[in-house]
């Protein structure tokens, strides 16, 4: 009899905590950047269950079209709970309704927007609410070949530097008497718009206005354009391929070329690569009209089929906080999105760093309207068509934005 | 007889057989060709990104890309021109080559199946080790060139160069198909008819010309209706070599239909352009049928 108790009670047992256990099971993705990011992520997702015993995490890294895949699991009702959105393409995102605003999650957890980095925040903005909290970040700045500067006697680049300094300091830094393989050239320049959209802004234009109407052939964006493309015709600036590159950061790591407007993505590649080479990065030159860069941004993001709601804020509260922040910015791969973090003391022996944290203030996101990627393709070929085609600049861009009104019918 | 009743296969309408063994088959097309295919028809009247529901616009994505679409009449114009390259030399050198193979040579076997690897190998495997023979810097084509002090080319990031080279690869990639139906054709006429030739006097030349040539004449026919077709279709070379560029100079309609679609977010106007492919390659195969018919008579 007694053994009966004691068997009843023990299933009952049984019973009831499988029943409390019963996880809330969720999918979170993101493009795979690697096997350390990879393996990163898994450590934050571990540290996450590990204090939410009541949800379980399934990491489902996208390695290849990662957008494709998405858009095609979104319209099958199918997507994670919590997923990467990248700024370029958050605006189409958010104008169709497919994400699920943060504001009354934020408020009811008592999560501060102002925390993060308004550039960066604002990336994820639509309409008065948010849709995304911005995970990291990068912004571009001016790397230099010391040892480059050092052979022709050039001082090094500061943050104040101008446009005409810039040009000055690469004209300097141009030889090209030798061999071809000996030709060292002062800037390498990359056909990627966002590459060089900041001189855009940095000369007081735009890409879209605040209404959505193109800028393209405004003049303070021609006159950029022009600028930076007449580096290349004056021949103190190159293509990665005319130094046998095929990205920049590698021409730049090379010895090839003297400077390179990068992003800070370019730091760790740099780091491991080239691990001989004597290099720094200050702040982007100045323009006419003063500072400009651009900010690139991931948020984390919650599809508004999700089942889970609750689940996934929590994930995201977590994966941005601060504890978490300070975890992967540690790691050395990425940037914190919370302004306070800036100061952290890992960054006081990484100017580097401190110079893309620095360029976040007066930053706009790499976001161009809802026709984004119509936008940065059709500049691209504009970009293109002076290089290689040989056509006149202000000609490109009248082209490129004939062609995208139609688009943008 | 009693045998013969509890037999369920007995019982069964006798045509209805077959029609169970081809059943898998039927339903993949009807549920992964013919239903897709219409969906996307009805898409191709619509504005549609996937996420918010499809807005009916009837013909205005036709309208759009027939009227004033550059990128539209320069990808039409870049899939014929790449058909075109494609087509005849994959004709000329597939025929040699089947008539190479046709030969009764020791190892004969061993070329007809090196010449047919390039086609059961990935577009996207071959794509990657052309894009390595076409590197402007290390790539092998422009070392050979090089040895005889020609070149460097950029194959591949020259707009007046990159279809060039995709047409080359491609017609490496798809000669061994060819070859194998046209050894099949050459293996399908009478020796007897050669050696009367041959009585006669004709010449290796004149038997090929007055011969071998007009007896091929369909198996011809049938190697440029489906070139057509898969030579319109193209899109995993570039997808892989180009992205459509440098300057558009390689973006065909396969390639137009996949940017709008999955980078533009215009299943809309990514349907429209399928559709008139589709009508393209409909008039053009209909065209051969009248024109071969017309020549066979």
């Amino acid at each position: 009899m007694k053994r009966t108790a004691l068997l009843t009670i023990l299933i009952v047992a049984l019973f009831t905590t499988a029943v409390a256990a019963a996880p809330v099971s969720i999918r979170v993705s993101g493009w795979s950047a690697g096997p350390e990011i990879e393996a990163l992520m898994r450590e934050q997702l571990d540290a996450f269950e590990a204090q939410n015993p009541d949800i379980k995490v399934r990491y489902e890294p996208i390695p290849v079209d990662y957008l494709t895949k998405i858009q095609v699991m979104l319209a099958a009702g199918n997507a994670p709970d919590v997923f990467f959105v990248d700024a370029v393409y958050a605006p189409q995102f958010m104008a169709t309704g497919a994400l699920l605003p943060l504001d009354d999650f934020m408020k009811k957890t008592g999560t501060d927007p102002d925390i993060y980095a308004p550039a960066l925040l604002d990336a994820f903005r639509y309409e008065g609410k948010i849709y995304g909290i911005p995970k990291d970040f990068n912004t571009m700045v001016l790397y230099y070949n010391k040892a480059l500067f050092d052979r022709f006697g050039v001082e090094y680049p500061t943050k104040d530097w101008t446009w005409s300094d810039l040009e000055e300091a690469a004209s300097k830094l141009t030889k090209t008497d030798g061999r071809a393989v000996d030709n060292v050239y002062g800037l390498v320049l990359g056909k990627w718009p966002p590459r060089w959209l900041s001189l855009v802004y940095q000369n007081g234009g735009r890409v879209i206005n605040d209404d959505g109407s193109l800028a393209i052939t405004d003049p303070e964006f021609m006159e950029a354009f022009r600028f930076y493309t007449d580096l290349y015709k004056k021949g103190i600036a190159v293509m990665p391929s005319d130094v046998g590159a095929t990205r920049e950061r590698d021409a730049f790591g090379q010895g090839r070329v003297a400077m390179a407007m990068e992003g800070g993505w370019a730091i760790p590649t740099l780091f491991s690569n080239y691990p001989d080479l004597d290099w720094s990065a200050v702040e982007l030159p100045m323009g006419p009209k003063g500072r400009g860069n651009i900010s690139f941004t991931v948020s984390y993001s919650i599809p508004k089929t999700t089942k889970h709601p609750e689940a996934a804020w929590k994930l995201i509260e977590y994966l941005s906080g601060k504890e978490n922040q300070i975890r992967i910015l540690t790691s050395g791969h990425v940037l914190p999105s919370m302004t306070e973090l800036f100061e952290h003391p890992h960054f006081a022996d990484a100017p580097e760093s401190r110079a893309v944290m620095a360029g976040v203030p007066y930053s706009r996101p790499n976001q161009y309207g809802r026709y984004s990627q119509q936008v940065i393709d059709e500049i691209e070929k504009a970009f293109d068509a002076v290089i290689v085609g040989k056509i006149d600049p202000e000609e490109a861009l009248k082209k490129a934005e004939s062609n995208l009104k139609k688009a943008m019918k | 007889m009693s045998v013969r009743s509890t037999d369920p296969y007995r019982r069964l309408n006798p045509t209805a057989i077959p029609y169970l063994f081809i059943l898998p088959v039927i339903l993949f097309t009807v549920f992964f060709k013919f239903i897709p295919i219409g969906v996307s028809l009805l898409l191709s009247f619509t504005e549609y990104d996937m996420l918010s529901s499809p807005r009916w616009v009837g013909i205005a994505n036709y309208a759009y890309l027939l009227s004033d679409n550059d990128l539209f009449w320069t990808s039409l114009k870049n899939t014929a021109q790449y058909s075109l390259e494609v087509l005849p030399a994959n004709i000329a050198i597939s025929l040699l080559l089947a008539i190479l193979v046709n030969q009764e040579l020791k190892g004969v076997a061993f070329f007809r199946t090196v010449f047919y690897l390039p086609v059961v190998t990935s577009i996207i495997a071959v794509s990657m080790i052309w894009m390595w023979i076409y590197n402007y810097q290390v790539g092998l084509l422009n070392s050979i060139l090089g040895l005889f002090g020609l070149g460097p080319f950029d194959w591949l990031r020259n707009p007046k160069l990159a279809l060039h080279s995709l047409a080359i690869m491609r017609v490496w990639k798809g000669v061994g198909w060819n070859m194998v139906i046209y050894l099949a054709g050459l293996q399908g006429i009478p020796r007897y008819i050669y050696e009367a030739a041959t009585i006669d006097g004709a010449s290796a030349w004149t038997q090929f010309r007055r011969l071998t040539w007009p007896l091929l004449r369909p198996v011809t026919y049938y190697i440029i209706v489906m070139g057509l077709i898969s030579t319109f279709q193209s899109f995993g070379e570039i997808y892989a070599m180009t992205q459509g560029g440098p300057l558009d100079s390689t973006t065909t309609l396969g390639y137009l239909v996949y940017q709008q679609a999955f980078q533009y977010w215009e299943m809309g106007k990514a349907s429209a352009t399928a559709f008139i492919l589709f009508g393209v390659i409909f008039a053009l195969s209909i065209a051969q049928n009248k024109f071969v018919s017309a020549e066979m008579n």
